[in-house]
């Protein structure tokens, strides 16, 4: 065989690119001449060695879209649940509040308390009356007279008291009243308020369900620095969306209880002229 | 490619294109970004190359990304060899590693890729000139030679 077809059948039979009629042809010659064996060696040596490496980062490399990408759905499932529950939540509240909101003449209480104090006073003396936005209630309020009584007789002296109960959710009549006690038993006929309980002095607590409605109660002896006689949380009144009842001495008075504690959209106060 | 069939390449080959790289470039670090490259181009084209070729397409990728990586750093890894190394015939396999290990350094650039995608990657010749871009007669020319010269080496070092 000719040195360079056999130079160059052995390399590429160490690269394995020979033809199997080519191999055969090889190892027959190999064979043949011993003396090539030292060769052939030397040309199999050429051939790299097996070496191993490990490529260290390899999870870098991987991919994970479908992992991923479920992450995504659940995370926008989740959202797309709270969202949902959101959503229901508003509609149930508007709904529900606007099933509350009275309709003009039919559902309200009205108060209109006039407690004349002085000339002064008498020519703008004023009751406040909230409309009613709460279900009515089948309850009826157990202490009420009792609490009612105590405060009508802290907020309206007894004398020349007057005030007007009207309670359009059950069709009541306009009753006048003449004296505290009076105004505690119309109150305490009216259904549309749960419970009334108060603290000796100075609060008032509406207490709805497990709601509760603070009514700061302030009465000031001095005719002279007469304040706004009740006040009403402005969270308690939003959260409960109920019958809100304050009195005030003056019309100027009542505005400055509206403006500064009744600024919900939920609660309408209307100002009453007073009868005398 | 699927996205299991792409993370079937990554178990399959980023070993070999790594040693691939690490052998022809002595830098580790680089040759770590090289596979990222290689293997993020293999991602970008998943749709377009099968599981079947991602092999050679992998390849392809780190060959030349190592080339445009030697002539911007014009990198020449020359480790001389020692005469007084020589030993008078190969006592072990590491021997014959370090050997030609040695003879690989000094070896041209391109054979000593080519001889690496052969013997290590088992690739046919026509694949090597696919992978290279360089023609079959060159590919043969090319390993003929870096085989003649690692046998000159090895002869220079074992003396039988």
């Amino acid at each position: 065989m000719d040195p360079k077809r056999l130079e160059e059948l052995m390399i590429r039979a160490v690269d394995e690119e020979v033809s199997d009629e080519e191999w055969r042809e090889l190892q027959e010659w190999i064979s043949a001449h011993p003396e090539l064996h030292a060769e052939w060696e030397k040309w199999k040596m050429t051939e790299l060695p097996e070496e191993i490496m490990v490529y260290p980062d390899k999870h870098k490399l991987y991919r994970h879209h479908h992992r991923r990408m479920k992450y995504l759905y659940r995370l926008i499932a989740a959202a797309a649940c709270i969202a949902g529950f959101w959503l229901i939540g508003k509609i149930w509240f508007a709904e529900s509040h606007h099933a509350q909101k009275p309709v003009a003449g039919q559902h309200g209480i009205s108060l209109s308390g006039v407690a004349p104090v002085s000339d002064e006073e008498a020519q703008s003396s004023n009751a406040i009356s909230t409309e009613n936005i709460s279900r009515p209630s089948p309850h009826r309020p157990q202490n009420a007279k009792r609490v009612i009584r105590q405060v009508a007789n802290k907020l309206i002296p007894a004398q020349n008291t007057h005030a007007i109960v009207k309670d359009t959710m059950d069709q009541f009549n306009e009753v006048t009243v003449n004296d505290a006690d009076s105004v505690s038993s119309q109150f305490n006929q009216l259904p549309s308020l749960m419970t009334w309980n108060a603290s000796p002095d100075e609060h008032i607590k509406i207490l709805h369900a497990h709601d509760a409605i603070q009514l700061d109660a302030e009465f000031t002896p001095n005719k002279a620095e007469v304040k706004p006689v009740l006040s009403v949380s402005e969270r308690g009144s939003a959260k409960l969306g109920r019958v809100i009842f304050a009195m005030a001495r003056t019309a100027d008075h009542a505005h400055k209880i509206q403006q500064s504690l009744f600024e919900t959209q939920h609660i309408h106060i209307e100002f009453q002229e007073a009868k005398h | 490619m699927t996205e299991k069939e792409y993370n079937a390449c990554v178990d399959l080959y980023a070993d070999g294109l790594y040693r691939f790289l690490v052998k022809n470039l002595k830098q580790e670090e680089t040759a770590r970004d090289l596979v990222q490259v290689s293997f993020e181009r293999l991602w970008q084209n998943h749709r377009k190359v099968t599981f079947e070729k991602a092999k050679s397409y992998l390849f392809t990728v780190a060959y030349h990304a190592m080339i445009d990586h030697l002539r911007v750093s014009k990198f020449r890894n020359h480790v001389s060899l020692h005469p007084e190394a020589f030993v008078q015939s190969p006592q072990a396999d590491w021997e014959v590693k370090f050997i030609i290990e040695k003879a690989l350094n000094e070896m041209d650039q391109v054979q000593k890729m080519l001889i690496m995608l052969k013997d290590y990657e088992g690739y046919r010749y026509e694949e090597i000139a696919e992978i290279t871009g360089l023609s079959l007669v060159q590919v043969k020319v090319y390993l003929h030679r870096a085989r003649k010269a690692l046998k000159q080496v090895l002869e220079k070092y074992f003396v039988s």
